[in-house]
């Protein structure tokens, strides 16, 4: 069944003196629920647009966003959207713990209390406990993803949009935040729409992948990864069929002439 | 950034910086006794400094001083509030910052004490004329700043809030406002040293109360003592205020600081 669906979506741009640019052009995709399903493209291709249009951050020009069956006008409580600067959605006024509870704090019969307690449990499923008291600029880059990570999974949502999460850290900290996003998607029946340019990061954690084209964006092509499941982010790297995709999807990448320069 | 890091040979200047002051402090007093300034209006220190005590220890200095600071504060609460307030209005409607911004800078390069005499005029010598000195004082830097501040908000942060479905008013309180914190901060420190000195001179000009009329007084009374001793209470006023300033601008803002936002 579909949770979130983007049928012949336009988005085109004011340009300045003269006709509007067409960014993206009906571009049409179903998401499964509890699929995990990585968008693909080359930089400047509105991998972004297409999230923040998804996620109801930003109006389409045409076409219809329906999530659960609904149509979508402003951003729907099944879905949350994780942002790729981490250092930006933060608040660095407020404690871990406290950026945590900003997810909830706002709901109807939610106390002081109530949140916090909320948000010690999601530090704890992220692997901070104990850094509730720090602030995030206190933290690494890959700890301050966990946070943001902590208070997407806060609101408890069926759906995480997910933009560029794990390119700003480095290798090391990517593959261990690939391996917690496993876990997380395995144990909470998630669904997960990750946007990435990283071919390996989007083979790694898919069930399946859609390819991007260039400005004006629509989707090329969706492959089905058929990897197995559960995984682990490291050894799933080794296997025949990951290579084989990781090839195809290079290959496809590189020949449309994927980098803009 | 933060202060008390600076390396070895800075550190005897503040026991020089100290050391001429109580050097000028001499110089005044020895310059009055001695007869080389030899006149009525050049009181020694000693004698000033014993006027100051008395009228302190009477209640006159305290309560002087607590007339002129709630006045400059009152005004500089509601001028900051318009401040902010209209700045979060240009924020959110480019049609009200072109109606409204001509006007505003305009009106920005009068200085205030000209606005005085006619002030006095529409809202007579009462504390309501000296509060509203003390709050277009505040108003424009603050404005400014908030201006500036909504800039500098991430659009990321905004958006965040959206996600979870954090309605308006609570996304403005609880992420807008704290973000322009800083900057409205900075606003409000400029002010509140320019606040000081319109306050003292509306009290000057149109004073029934307050450390400027006492100032004014004294002078018209030929009292040397009580008149340089309402101008060290006021020195000292304006080095506490700033000082106090800091200390609460780090603590409300330490974020901001140990971020390097300000760098």
């Amino acid at each position: 069944m579909a949770i979130l669906e983007l049928e012949a979506v336009e988005k085109s741009f004011p340009a300045r003196g003269g006709p509007p640019t067409l960014a993206m052009d009906k571009l049409s995709i179903s998401v499964r629920e509890g699929e995990f399903l990585s968008i693909l493209g080359p930089s400047g291709c509105g991998k972004s647009t297409l999230l923040q249009i998804a996620a109801g951050l930003m109006e389409p020009s045409g076409g219809t966003v329906r999530v659960a069956g609904r149509p979508v006008n402003g951003p729907p409580p099944e879905a949350v959207y994780v942002f790729q600067q981490y250092g930006r959605s933060l608040l660095p006024w407020r404690s871990v713990r406290d950026n945590v509870a900003f997810a909830v704090e706002h709901r109807p019969g939610m106390s002081r209390a109530k949140s916090r307690a909320v948000a010690d449990a999601q530090l704890e499923a992220v692997g901070l406990t104990g850094f509730g008291d720090h602030y995030p600029w206190q933290l690494s880059g890959g700890m301050q993803q966990r946070v943001a990570l902590a208070r997407a999974l806060a609101a408890e949502p069926k759906i995480l949009l997910m933009d560029e999460p794990f390119s700003a850290v480095d290798a090391l900290t990517r593959l261990d935040l690939h391996r917690l996003m496993l876990e997380l998607w395995e144990k909470r029946g998630l669904t997960v729409v990750l946007v990435t340019h990283d071919v390996e990061e989007a083979v790694a954690l898919s069930d399946r992948v859609a390819l991007l084209t260039k400005r004006p964006s629509t989707i090329a092509r969706v492959v089905e990864t058929g990897l197995p499941r559960p995984r682990d982010a490291v050894e799933v790297r080794e296997t025949p069929r990951f290579l084989e995709l990781r090839h195809e999807l290079l290959e496809v990448l590189l020949t449309r002439g994927g980098h803009a320069a | 950034m933060a202060g008390g890091t600076i390396a070895a040979p800075q550190r005897f200047r503040p026991t020089s910086g100290l050391l001429l002051v109580l050097g000028l402090f001499l110089l005044w007093e020895v310059s009055a006794r001695t007869g080389m300034v030899d006149s009525p209006n050049w009181p020694p220190l000693s004698r000033v400094l014993a006027a100051l005590a008395r009228d302190t220890a009477s209640g006159e200095i305290p309560l002087l001083v607590g007339s002129t600071l709630m006045r400059m504060f009152m005004g500089l609460a509601a001028g900051t509030v318009a401040g902010v307030a209209l700045g979060l209005l240009f924020g959110a409607s480019r049609f009200a910052a072109r109606v409204l911004g001509p006007t505003v800078e305009l009106l920005r390069p009068i200085p205030i004490p000209a606005i005085i005499p006619p002030l006095v005029l529409f809202l007579g010598l009462d504390n309501t004329m000296k509060i509203t000195i003390a709050a277009i004082t505040a108003f424009f830097p603050v404005l400014t700043n908030t201006v500036q501040g909504l800039r500098a908000v991430e659009a990321d942060q905004i958006a965040m809030a959206r996600t979870f479905g954090v309605p308006p008013w609570r996304r403005l309180f609880r992420v807008t406002l704290p973000a322009i914190l800083p900057y409205v901060m900075a606003g409000l420190r400029v002010a509140l040293a320019l606040a000081l000195v319109t306050t003292v001179v509306a009290e000057m000009i149109a004073g029934e109360q307050g450390v400027g009329h006492y100032l004014v007084l004294m002078q018209f009374a030929g009292r040397a003592e009580e008149m340089y001793g309402a101008v060290l209470v006021l020195a000292v006023l304006g080095y506490a205020l700033n000082r106090g300033f800091l200390a609460f601008e780090r603590h409300m803002i330490g974020w901001f600081f140990a971020t390097g936002r300000d760098g």
